[in-house]
């Protein structure tokens, strides 16, 4: 397929959060701010691409055998290196995602496209694959943090949107409303293309 | 047989070893930034005018012995600052303590501004776990601003609803971190009461 | 903190999964029966408690006096990947029911978040080793009620009447947000 198929497949047919259902743990932990989601959308893109870039330029010299060790130095070496430059230069948001950063290097999203994609196909390609993937996860999350967010906080990105007099729906930044709102999130992309399918 | 095994072992030794390589020379390069961001977070102009409103000097206290007594007998005491305004008049302390009740995510740290009078000035929380949009509105003035002015003598404690003199209003849907946040505050003036009133 | 209340939090007070979110994909992915969710649990349990004991020991006698701590979560995610072929291997020998049973998730064990979050929160909050060691059992021991619970949910769910849209796991988030909202009322104990 051509590149910008490669592209728009990890944008929505097989997006990450809404299809596939991979890298949940931090689409629920952390949406409860638009800017915690896109933060994380941001960090997952770089070593996606970054691990993507290094895995295929070396798809011909890694041994089948040792691949899957090979892919978690490769990508753990990505996810520290992100981890270092976000404490260094995004303190805040470094403080906010918290346990979250190192955790990218067990994001299910990461080790697929490595083992699907980038070690079987060219380095231009996989980048391609890589930004597609992580765009998709990156929406997904911050949609889900923007609507968390409004309806539990009355603000998007920090500033207020909704009149004070809004009683904010405290559950839906708890726990419980982040299942709920990607169970109710999911159901609803799958009503959509349900529909556009019929 | 032998030989395939060592051979498949040294590659990943060199993959590690390249890893650990660029990772030395990754943490050489972000360490410095990285100790100024958590300095500056800890105790940069931004936290001392937030601790004393026109402190514009923040410098740890250099008495010792009282230190070392603080310390001896108020597991969760960290540091001692002495804040100073412009003309180099002592406005009064930066106390900076633990919670000793954990809110939902930990321990909360922070610093108490006290003044020499006994009053309390403000203060600046430096590091805690709690939920984004829930716990997190103990950052916001709306919450500090209650125990601006509170008698240092008497422990403050939370209420629900309809705080007395010595209560304050906790955070709704919030109430632990709220309470963590409090002993924290106790804490501080506690240690402001047995040592450093005059 | 006492080591019991540690114990409690990190119990059903913090459930990893209903509270701190680690552990959702193996959680939605192998909570369909009741007995491969009760033998995916106690997998785990045991990749954890090693997995804390050998990290920290690591972290203390290896990456803090030599000043390695950026290779912390490289070093960490190999012990676990060492751990769980380990695992594997010793399943296939002793248990070959239960190794067909998990599948593809036994070497998924690996990416479980729940298993680098523990040892990682192991470290940040500066637990000591009995500390941990309590933490490493109780956290994933938590891990097994939830998937178990939820699996019983499940059986229960499937057999449902259910809107096409919400079929599979929409349905089961659902579902498990109801029962995070039961366990978010242990927030209240203070032992």
């Amino acid at each position: 397929m051509n590149k910008l198929q490669v592209f728009k497949n990890g944008l929505l047919k097989e997006n990450p959060i809404f299809v596939q259902l991979v890298g949940m743990c931090s689409a629920l932990a952390i949406t409860t701010s638009a800017f915690n989601g896109i933060g994380m959308g941001f960090a997952v893109i770089m070593v996606l691409v970054g691990s993507n870039v290094v895995i295929s330029a070396l798809r011909k010299v890694i041994p089948d055998e040792v691949r899957i060790p090979a892919f978690v130095i490769i990508i753990a070496t990505f996810v520290t290196i992100i981890d270092m430059f976000m404490h260094a230069f995004t303190f805040e948001l470094y403080q906010a995602l918290g346990v979250f950063i190192p955790l990218i290097v067990v994001n299910c999203i990461i080790l697929a496209r490595a083992e699907a994609f980038a070690f079987k196909n060219g380095v231009v390609d996989s980048i391609f694959d890589g930004l597609g993937m992580g765009l998709g996860y990156t929406i997904a999350i911050t949609i889900l943090s923007s609507i968390r967010e409004i309806l539990g906080n009355g603000t998007i990105f920090g500033f207020h949107i909704l009149p004070e007099t809004y009683e904010p729906m405290m559950i839906i930044i708890q726990p419980p409303g982040a299942f709920i709102a990607l169970g109710l999130l999911i159901g609803l992309v799958n009503y959509l293309t349900r529909k556009q399918k019929a | 047989m032998k030989n395939n095994l060592v051979k498949l072992g040294g590659i990943l030794c060199i993959i590690s070893a390249i890893a650990a390589g660029i990772l030395a020379y990754t943490n050489n390069v972000t360490k410095d930034k990285i100790a100024l961001a958590e300095e500056l977070a800890s105790s940069g102009p931004e936290v001392a005018q937030a601790v004393i409103p026109g402190a514009v000097s923040f410098e740890l206290s250099e008495d010792t012995a009282l230190i070392e007594k603080i310390k001896a007998e108020n597991d969760k005491f960290i540091e001692l600052r002495i804040c100073k305004d412009e003309s180099g008049k002592e406005l009064g302390y930066g106390i900076r303590t633990l919670s000793t009740v954990p809110g939902y995510g930990g321990d909360i740290e922070m610093f108490l501004g006290v003044s020499t009078e006994g009053e309390i000035k403000g203060m600046k929380v430096v590091s805690h776990s709690e939920t984004a949009g829930l716990g997190t509105k103990m950052l916001e003035p709306k919450f500090q601003d209650q125990f601006l002015g509170k008698d240092t003598t008497t422990e403050i404690k939370v209420s629900k609803n309809s705080p007395k003199e010595d209560e304050i209003l906790a955070i709704s849907g919030a109430t632990r971190s709220s309470k963590s946040i409090t002993s924290a505050i106790n804490n501080a003036m506690s240690i402001f009461n047995q040592f450093l009133k005059k | 903190m006492s080591l019991f209340s540690l114990f409690i939090t990190s119990f059903i007070v913090n459930n990893i999964i209903f509270s701190q979110f680690l552990g959702i994909c193996p959680f939605l992915g192998v909570s369909k029966k009741i007995d491969t969710a009760a033998g995916m649990g106690l997998a785990v349990i045991f990749v954890i408690v090693l997995s804390s004991v050998i990290t920290y020991l690591v972290q203390i006698t290896i990456l803090v006096p030599l000043g390695l701590e950026y290779l912390q979560t490289i070093a960490f995610i190999l012990i676990i990947a060492a751990l769980v072929q380990f695992v594997e291997m010793f399943l296939k020998k002793s248990s070959p029911g239960l190794y067909q049973a998990l599948g593809i998730y036994l070497p998924l064990i690996t990416t479980n978040c729940a298993v680098l979050g523990v040892v990682l929160i192991n470290i940040q909050k500066e637990y000591t080793f009995i500390e941990s060691l309590v933490n490493s059992v109780a956290t994933p021991a938590g891990f097994l009620l939830a998937i178990v619970l939820f699996a019983g949910v499940r059986e229960k769910v499937d057999s449902a009447d259910v809107p096409e849209s919400l079929k599979g796991s929409p349905i089961a988030l659902v579902a498990a947000g109801l029962m995070s909202i039961a366990f978010l009322g242990f927030s209240g104990l203070s032992i």
